[in-house]
């Protein structure tokens, strides 16, 4: 059993056909990435997975439990984690504070173990400050954990949205264009990240512009054109699909292989 | 500031705190005092909804006078006394706080704002026409002071004079700013100010937004329902226009020139904007002027506020590995 699981998914905004009948399914494990051009449906797609839209009509299931119309929250809580291609963090917070915010779902005492400072709560602040600060060095944010977020880098910015969303400790991440936005050297440092990120376990889609961060990284890709799935295979499979070199070049050219 | 000097200098203020009533007996100042701690403890409140969670509620003087008219009826339609009466003020009002934030917290931002601006002056129309039960314009007189605690023998804590109200409120307050303090650190105050920073990475992280703001809007209207209980049982007369909403913008101001989302933000937007109109008492009928000056000139120069200005300007910016 697939992991997650659309089948015929179509949302419709009005008149727009944003997504007509698309199909997916990702095995746990997998690390596969989506790409299409500008108004393909990438980030549409996205957010009906995550529960942000709900979908005109279709399945969407995960760990073979129908989520089609389940609240983000509710996904979190199952382990279904997403970043945000814009402003993915919580700004006026530090950075160690965003990440203790990310394990909200594993915190037990509530507001009144906090006013009688119990053991219970403090041994868990204890132990979140820590888990915290791990995932920060394990990416390498270690030494801004007292910076506010908003003043760090876009490219550090990237990296804390994925910590806060492994600190929700995801069974699938998703992650959207992680690397747009970013110089040749912020993104490969964001590159390794996600690939540490699959190696721990986790199972992650990605969406991305950019073709050497999917080429690089994924083991199977899918592309979206126009709402609909028009090819889907390995990295190398999908550079000489015809159909995928038509939808990012246009028609005629011989060589567009070797541009890709 | 290292940590031993943090206690140094809250320590004083508190042992100051303790001390003043004794040592300026002149009840003018102890006068002044207890209104600067019924405003503190209505900014906390407010600045649970409003700066922690950044939703403005608007109807924050309605809420007060929801808190003041149960106190005031239970009390002198049903004589209960001050230790019956706030119990039931704060389980009123928080009920209020839910049916009215339950519809609006569907609502965004402005909007928000806007519903809680209509649903404050909703209850403003209530508390001046409904004359059978609030008085209407001429409000509620004859409410009795809080009782005092009988001690063995003789001896009895009073709460009926200014100096046994100063008391009475600084416990109160001092509860709201330990409360406040502990919420920064608890899951609930931190899904707070998670949901004011980003509504949608909130959500991600598996916080419910809902869930969360009418939390923060209960448990602030509930302090509310304790603010209008003191203020009833300490002027022992009510009247509507006490509850109105240029008196929520008043506040609004207090918690913005304190510093918004701050712990000790809403005790010094209090202090300032009740000490100024005895100093401006010459000019009085210019005060609205000045207030709305200073609320411009820290929004366009200051928008974090007196507290949040310092905070930013003392932000350690150090690993604890260098």
């Amino acid at each position: 059993m697939a992991l997650l699981e659309c089948s015929q998914v179509s949302k419709h905004f009005g008149g727009l056909k944003a997504l007509e009948k698309v199909s997916l399914s990702i095995e746990e494990g997998n690390l596969v990435g989506l790409i299409g051009p500008n108004g393909a449906g990438k980030t549409t797609l996205f957010n009906l997975i995550t529960g942000f839209l709900r979908a005109t009509s279709g399945k969407i299931a995960y760990q073979g439990r129908d989520i089609t119309s389940c609240p983000p929250h509710v996904l979190a809580s199952m382990g279904l984690v997403r970043t945000f291609q814009k402003i993915n963090v919580f700004g006026h917070l530090s950075v160690l504070d965003n990440v203790i915010t990310g394990h909200h779902l594993q915190k037990q005492t509530g507001l009144i173990g906090a006013l009688f400072q119990s053991r219970k709560f403090r041994r868990e602040e204890a132990s979140f400050r820590r888990d915290s600060l791990a995932i920060l060095d394990s990416i390498g944010l270690g030494k801004w954990e007292n910076y506010s977020a908003k003043d760090l880098p876009l490219g550090l910015q990237r990296a804390l949205g994925i910590a806060v969303a492994l600190a929700a400790k995801p069974r699938l991440l998703l992650l959207d264009e992680p690397a747009s936005g970013m110089n040749s050297e912020e993104s490969y440092f964001i590159m390794e990240l996600i690939r540490k990120v699959h190696k721990s376990g986790i199972t992650v889609l990605i969406v991305e512009h950019d073709m050497s961060v999917i080429m690089n990284l994924c083991q199977r890709i899918v592309v979206l054109d126009f709402g609909k799935v028009v090819a889907e295979g390995t990295p190398e499979g999908i550079q000489h699909d015809p159909q995928v070199i038509e939808v990012y070049l246009g028609k005629g050219f011989d060589n567009a292989a070797e541009i890709a | 500031m290292k940590a031993y000097q943090k206690y140094i200098v809250s320590g004083s203020f508190i042992a100051a705190a303790i001390t003043f009533p004794l040592v300026v007996t002149d009840p003018y100042f102890q006068h002044i005092m207890n209104v600067v701690f019924l405003y503190s403890i209505s900014i906390y409140a407010f600045n649970i909804i409003t700066g922690i969670t950044g939703q403005l509620n608007l109807a924050h003087a309605g809420f007060i006078g929801i808190g003041a008219y149960t106190s005031a009826i239970a009390s002198v339609n049903f004589s209960m006394n001050f230790w019956l009466a706030m119990p039931l003020a704060i389980a009123v009002t928080g009920v209020f706080g839910f049916l009215i934030g339950f519809p609006s917290l569907r609502t965004k931002g402005v909007y928000f704002s806007l519903a809680t601006l209509g649903f404050g002056e909703i209850l403003f129309i209530v508390f001046e026409n409904w004359i059978p039960v609030t008085g209407g314009p001429m409000g509620i007189t004859g409410i009795t002071a809080p009782s005092g605690i009988p001690l063995p023998g003789d001896l009895a804590i009073s709460f009926g004079g200014k100096k046994g109200f100063y008391y009475l409120c600084l416990t109160f307050l001092f509860f709201i700013i330990y409360l406040t303090k502990q919420l920064f650190r608890s899951r609930l105050g931190q899904a707070m100010t998670a949901v004011r920073e980003n509504e949608s990475l909130t959500q991600s992280v598996g916080i419910s937004i809902v869930k969360t703001k009418i939390t923060a809007f209960v448990l602030s209207a509930m302090l509310l329902g304790l603010t209008g209980s003191l203020f009833a049982h300490y002027f022992r007369f009510i009247s509507p226009v006490t509850f109105t909403v240029p008196e929520t913008f008043r506040c609004l101001s207090m918690l913005v020139v304190g510093g918004m989302g701050t712990l000790m933000g809403p005790l010094l937007g209090a202090a300032i904007f009740t000490a100024l109109p005895e100093f401006l008492r010459s000019i009085e009928e210019y005060q609205w002027m000045v207030y709305g000056i200073v609320l411009m000139l820290f929004i366009a120069f200051m928008p974090e506020g007196i507290v949040g200005f310092i905070n930013e300007k003392t932000a350690k910016h150090h690993s604890r590995r260098q």
